[in-house]
């Protein structure tokens, strides 16, 4: 007779309270200090630091609406998830319970919905109280917003759901209690270290790619930082005629962190239902868990011990082929150890060289060895990549940026030149050091935003050495960036032209003279002064740089070509940087940094004037 | 009670269980002997449903034991090492498997308190002796009022006296609700006065299996005298072991001991005295080659 199901179990649910309410308590603890408590502290100091009671209450209202926008909780439950999980099924990590508690008259599935619950409820319970003291903390301050403490604890509800998920997923593959927080760990933060390691080895061997290849924003797989940035809640804000507006933010996404967290407890149950209790205390206890571990292990930790080598090196594509094939042998290699000493976990032996072991860490070796060389000679076409001019929305370079349609055609025009020319170019520069002082030197960054909201970016670094189609194109962004209305939207803001702007203050930072000069130590000091004035005066100094912009006194910062900008004269220039402080439209603040060339007329003579520098020759220095 | 047919287990990749094949009949105190190692408390696990074969079935009352709380709540089972909460005393213990148990019957817990006194109810199991911790087992055990009792190296870390005392306990459950119980053993002697059927166990496989008195029927000790040498006895006895002093030989045969005598009998012998064999001999003589098995659990 097969037994009645039953999915619960009163006597094991209660146990676990029983057993486990100390780190419930100290949850609830942590939130009551972290939430009502603060806010409390925080009502009554401004309470007793307003004068008036309307501006006290005014000051305590706001105090309650930034508290919310503060709110973030997926760090604290991210933590106790996993120490519940833990808790709730450790059982499974020791060979004598795992026996007894299986040798019972209750069924796994029994076993996993009575623990799953009880978890749940040691993190709920204490959510439920700190929520009820944060409704009466702000009970008579702000009566309007109490529906955020109740929208707050559904959030936090929603966060539990999908963090008790993954945790307890990764509590039934693991056999060892240290090991469940570490592949905890390395779920969440997953994505951002492999993302790391593809944009390390682009920017070390892709000619053109040394930012971000992908970028390392907020991204859905690293829940602990996405959820956190997302999901919450946002403020209008000033304050209107109903006071501060709150609202939820990221609700849509949490209710996907849900639904995943409900698969995930779907998956960890069936993966319970798989999990041989002779595995307590092995490293991973479920079979497909175990090359998992040891692919991810190769590939993961031996990109990032040979970036790292490399990196301490300092070595990149432009060393050429020899570098190449040597990061590939240590890449093979540092996969191959990292592939056995994985191994070696799983079975808890250092005896793992069998020849199944070895055979499978050779294809490994190879593999890996393999998607370099693809990578490398770019299969993926990262490196002949150009965005399509249709679908930018604008784009930057060395600073400036540019939305005209015909503007953008030059740019890509450009890029694509360079990216034509790709293997002359990146020769050009394998000699590092000379690269840097040859007169020839390029240097154009490019950022584009595309319509579709993603970003694409690239910095070329090489010298042109001889007259072809990337020399005209560069000579053609070289007159974009000689534009004096470019220049000033890039320094003043897009709308420059239509806004007040105020200039509030003005620094001046200069080099005026040489360290230990004529020695092979020799360094530059600097002397730095704040530029007085009044506000006429300084309108004067704005005016006098816009007047050298117009002139094209003010162009090298947006060179492409580092070296020729520096060589002013041929034999000195100006190692001067103007600061302006500017209040924009009466409430925004924008500082801009102004690097001085010998070409300044204006502004030089309205410094003069102004007393900030006695005359000219204070800026020059010589070479 | 208890079926094992073709129990095949492996742990990664080392044949812990053979095509083991076991039964244990209602009623009976069953032994299962065998070194360390042997695979005892392997099979256990099978059949109180903690681990699931790769091959072949294990089947209580003809029903499957894993993923089976119907058939699960029949049994008891006490491990070698005892199962407790890290801070509960014997009193939270006794209301756990009250839950758990739905026969448990508290009456009879109180009751047995007086067997035994060296238990402090109200103490963490944790910090009783190893000794006290089996007691605790045994009295829980035996309170849930199971049909069937499954007890892997039961009194190892015992004293005597209380080695007796959980015996007798054990026998008296036994006697009076006709309790079918696995116990197992390292020790041959340890269980040969209390079983009445005995599996002896190597390498992941029962190398036999027997009812004592199927056991005791089958093989005989003779002592017996000639005058002159010892005429050829007829086939139908068979000698496992035979040892000559003078005129007098000691012989061990296959068969039953009324059998034998009545051959030997009919040669007639100056001398002849059919003599009881311990259970360790019977072994020793059935087991034949694989003797080294059996050396290593009678010390």
């Amino acid at each position: 007779m097969q037994s009645k199901k039953s999915f619960f179990n009163k006597t094991i649910f209660k146990k676990n309270l029983t057993r486990f309410w100390p780190f419930s308590l100290m949850y609830g603890v942590f939130l009551l200090l972290v939430h009502p408590f603060v806010l409390y502290l925080n009502i009554q100091s401004a309470a007793a630091t307003y004068g008036t009671k309307a501006e006290a209450q005014r000051r305590i209202y706001e105090i309650i609406c930034d508290s919310f926008t503060a709110l973030t909780e997926p760090v604290s439950v991210g933590i106790i998830a996993i120490v519940i999980a833990i808790a709730m099924f450790g059982y499974l990590y020791q060979s004598r319970s795992a026996n007894m508690l299986h040798a019972f008259p209750v069924s796994r599935t029994e076993l996993f919905v009575t623990n799953y619950l009880s978890g749940l409820v040691l993190m709920v319970i204490p959510q439920f109280i700190c929520a009820l003291f944060m409704n009466l903390t702000i009970l008579g301050h702000a009566n309007n917003v109490i529906w955020a403490v109740w929208a707050w604890l559904a959030i936090t509800f929603g966060e539990t759901l999908f963090f008790y998920g993954l945790a307890c997923f990764v509590v039934m593959y693991t056999g060892q209690l240290p090991v469940a927080p570490l592949f905890y760990f390395i779920w969440n933060f997953l994505y951002l270290g492999v993302i790391g390691l593809i944009d390390a080895l682009a920017a070390s061997f892709l000619f053109g790619v040394n930012d971000m290849l992908i970028p390392m924003d907020a991204n859905p797989l690293t829940p602990f930082i996405y959820l956190a940035t997302k999901v919450g809640f946002t403020s209008s804000p000033k304050l209107t005629d109903e006071g501060i507006l709150l609202y939820t933010n990221g609700i849509h996404i949490l209710l996907v962190y849900v639904g995943v967290g409900l698969l995930l407890t779907a998956a960890a149950w069936y993966t319970y239902q798989k999990r041989g209790v002779e595995t307590a205390g092995e490293f991973i206890s479920i079979r497909w868990a175990k090359p998992l571990f040891r692919w991810g292990c190769a590939y993961v930790l031996g990109v990032a011990v040979a970036e790292f080598i490399f990196f301490v090196l300092g070595a990149n594509y432009s060393y050429g082929r020899r570098v190449e094939i040597g990061f590939t042998i240590f890449l093979a290699l540092f996969a191959g150890i990292f592939f056995l000493a994985s191994q070696m976990f799983i079975d808890r032996s250092f005896k793992v060289f069998n020849k199944k072991v070895l055979r499978e860490c050779g294809i490994c070796m190879a593999s890996i060895a393999v998607v370099f060389i693809l990578f490398r000679t770019d299969v993926f076409g990262i490196e002949k990549h150009v965005p399509d001019a249709d679908k930018i929305e604008s784009v930057s370079t060395n600073g400036l940026e540019w939305s005209d349609p015909e503007d953008i055609a030059k740019i890509v025009d450009a890029h694509q030149a360079i990216v034509g020319d790709r293997k002359h170019l990146k020769n050009s520069i394998r000699n590092q050091e000379s690269a840097w002082e040859s007169e020839d030197f390029y240097s154009i960054n490019l950022r584009y935003q595309m319509k579709n909201g993603k970003k694409i970016t690239r910095l070329y670094t090489f010298i042109l050495d001889s007259e072809n189609e990337v020399t005209a194109s560069i000579r053609n962004l070289n007159q974009l960036t000689a534009d004096p209305d470019s220049i000033k939207r890039a320094q003043f803001g897009y709308n420059y032209d239509s806004a007040q702007i105020k200039i509030s203050g003005a620094h001046l930072s200069y080099a005026d003279g040489w360290v230990n000069e004529g020695t092979d130590d020799a360094w530059l000091q600097y002397a730095d002064t704040n530029v007085l004035g009044n506000k006429e005066e300084l309108e004067k100094l704005y005016q006098a740089v816009l007047t050298d912009i117009d002139n094209g006194a003010l162009i090298f910062q947006y060179s492409f070509n580092g070296n020729n900008a520096k060589k002013l004269n041929g034999v000195s220039r100006y190692y001067a940087s103007l600061e302006l402080d500017m209040i924009i439209n009466g409430n925004e603040n924008r500082y801009v940094w102004l690097e001085l060339d010998t070409k300044c007329n204006e502004t030089i003579k309205t410094l003069v004037e102004l007393g900030a520098i006695a005359s000219a020759d204070v800026l020059m220095v010589e070479e | 009670m208890i079926q094992v047919n073709e129990v095949v287990k492996e742990f990664d990749g080392y044949r812990a269980l053979n095509h083991l094949n076991m039964h244990v009949p209602h009623g009976a105190i069953y032994g299962l002997v065998g070194p360390n190692g042997a695979g005892k408390s392997t099979i256990i696990r099978h059949i109180t449903g903690a681990y699931l074969q790769d091959e072949g079935e294990v089947l209580v009352d003809g029903q499957k034991v894993y993923e089976n709380p119907a058939v699960k709540e029949k049994y008891a089972y006490i491990p070698d090492d005892i199962f407790y909460y890290n801070q509960a005393n014997t009193l939270e213990m006794m209301r756990f498997y009250k839950g758990i148990y739905k026969n448990f019957d508290e009456e009879l817990f109180h009751k047995l308190s007086e067997c035994f006194p060296a238990v402090n109810v109200k103490r963490n199991i944790r910090s009783l002796s190893k000794g006290m911790q089996k007691q605790v087992g045994f009295w829980l055990s035996i309170c849930c009022r199971p049909e069937l009792l499954i007890l892997d190296e039961p009194v190892d870390g015992l004293d005597p006296v209380m080695r007796r005392q959980i015996w007798s306990l054990i026998m008296a459950d036994v006697a009076e609700h006709g309790t079918t119980v696995l116990v197992s053993s390292h020790n041959l002697r340890e269980l040969e006065d209390v079983c009445d059927h005995v599996g002896i166990m190597d390498k992941g496989k029962i190398l036999i299996e027997r009812s004592l008195s199927d056991l005791q029927g089958s093989v005989t000790k003779v002592q017996v005298a000639f005058d002159g040498p010892m005429p050829e006895l007829p086939a139908s006895v068979e000698i496992l072991h035979k040892v000559t002093a003078g005129r007098v030989h000691t012989l061990i045969l296959r068969g039953a001991p009324r059998e034998a005598e009545i051959a030997i009998a009919a040669m007639q012998p100056l001398l002849m005295d059919v003599l009881p064999l311990t259970l360790e001999e019977i072994f020793i003589y059935e087991l034949g080659g694989v003797e080294y098995a059996v050396k290593e659990i009678i010390f």
